[in-house]
């Protein structure tokens, strides 16, 4: 027998699917998967949470460390605020404790528990009672909502997934890890405009109209020193787009835009000193 | 959110993938052209052989070749998701495919001028991947190795009375 060389044609042992091709199958496949267990698990979150019991959010709120508060004057004052918005709010929110922190941000913060902080520095810039009205009850709004329980969640779901994916490449973390947070933070976007809607309803029922519901986020939004993120890496809406919103409604839901806005007390700006 | 090991993981999947597919295309025409260079020296796995009628063996030595390739980050990533799926890693099939034709060249490089190769065997080892707290952070590389028994014959000249 002869043997005869012969050149092979082609190659049966590469696979000739383009490699981008796999990348974008693999890609959405883990994605799908990813954001699926995602969903499912704050479906499941958002199902559970009416159903939990107060005495259990104030046992969770106990292990969370809560910070000092101080300018009892203050405190007591958006206490009394907070009941006599209570009485107008579309939903009950459960009792609420009020405090002031020392804080060099213009913040608020609804803490599980019913336990909700304005920093002294918001304190000093608001303007009037119903500004400082709106950010109340959108505080609320959160404890109405529960959203802090949601957030808890939807933490232990991010925890969860985190997990399943330490064991995997480096690599599939860094692709993985930002997509879920960007749903979270989609998820954090909506929970804050349903707060808003909420303070918005009880400041018109409060004040029979929606002056100053828009000038904390007027405020904001004209400061230069809070840089914003593009919208897609915000846990907040962005302040102009708020303002907007909210603006909307007030013209089109309650046909209720600007009145007379309630003054605050002639006391509003002596601060205890900072205590030592 | 962390931005810059997302940016990095872009910047080093883009160099992955233009990098590898420009070396791996540059190998696969440097592999078909030695290849077809060498075509006329058969290669067999068969371990016995008659000497031909006329010949006689002159020298019979083992033969290797080996080439390590590595794989490249794009690859890699693509590997690192088909663990969640399962499946063909196809993205790997091209590294261990330029291994063994390489190292099949090289052992022919070494057994230049011999009728024959006998028994030829291929092993492949994977190499420099560590194993750092149960992550795969090491390099990825795979090694083949070729080796074989070449075998000179010389002509056996019809003796003169």
């Amino acid at each position: 027998m002869k043997y005869v060389p012969k050149p092979l044609e082609g190659n049966v042992n590469v696979s000739r699917t383009h490699p981008l091709k796999e990348l974008l199958l693999l890609c959405g496949g883990v994605l799908g998967l990813v954001l699926a267990a995602y969903l499912a698990l704050g479906f499941a979150v958002d199902w559970i949470v009416p159903y939990v019991p107060q005495e259990l959010e104030e046992k969770i709120a106990a292990k969370i460390p809560m910070p000092p508060t101080k300018h009892k004057r203050h405190a007591e004052y958006l206490q009394q605020l907070a009941e006599s918005l209570a009485e107008n709010a579309p939903n009950d929110a459960g009792s609420v404790t009020l405090g002031v922190m020392e804080m060099g941000e213009e913040n608020a913060f609804a803490l599980p528990g019913g336990r909700i902080y304005f920093t002294r520095r918001l304190l000093e810039n608001v303007g009037s009672e119903n500004e400082l009205a709106m950010i109340l009850a959108h505080e609320m709004g959160h404890c109405a909502n529960r959203d802090h329980l949601r957030s808890i969640g939807r933490g232990l779901t991010m925890a969860l997934l985190a997990s399943f994916l330490i064991n995997s490449d480096d690599a599939v973390e860094y692709f993985i890890g930002p997509s879920i947070t960007l749903g979270h933070l989609s998820h954090s976007r909506k929970r804050e405009e349903l707060a808003d809607r909420h303070g918005l309803e009880t400041l018109v029922a409060t004040y029979g109209h929606g002056g100053g519901a828009t000038e904390f986020f007027s405020r904001i939004n004209d400061n230069e020193e809070y840089k914003h993120p593009p919208k897609y890496l915000s846990s907040h809406p962005a302040p102009h787009k708020r303002v907007s919103y909210l603006e909307e409604s007030l013209a089109e839901i309650y046909g209720a835009e600007e009145g007379e806005l309630t003054p605050l007390p002639d006391w509003w700006d002596e601060w205890e000193e900072k205590s030592p | 959110m962390d931005i810059s090991g997302l940016v990095i993981f872009v910047v080093l999947m883009a160099l992955g993938y233009i990098a590898g597919t420009m070396a791996e295309r540059k190998h696969y025409k440097s592999i078909e052209r030695r290849e077809a260079a060498m075509l006329r020296q058969p290669i067999v796995t068969y371990e016995d052989m008659e000497t031909p009628e006329g010949k006689r063996v002159r020298k019979a030595k083992m033969v290797t070749g080996s080439a390590v390739i590595s794989t490249d980050y794009f690859k890699r990533f693509l590997a690192s998701l088909r663990f969640f799926f399962g499946g063909r890693v196809k993205s790997y099939e091209s590294l261990l495919d330029r291994a063994r034709r390489e190292a099949i060249i090289r052992m022919k490089q070494e057994a230049v001028g011999a009728k024959i190769i006998l028994g030829m065997r291929i092993e492949t080892s994977n190499i420099g991947s560590s194993n750092r707290k149960g992550k795969n952070k090491g390099l990825g590389a795979v090694e083949a190795l070729a080796y074989g028994t070449a075998v000179w014959f010389d002509e056996i000249r019809p003796q003169t009375p």
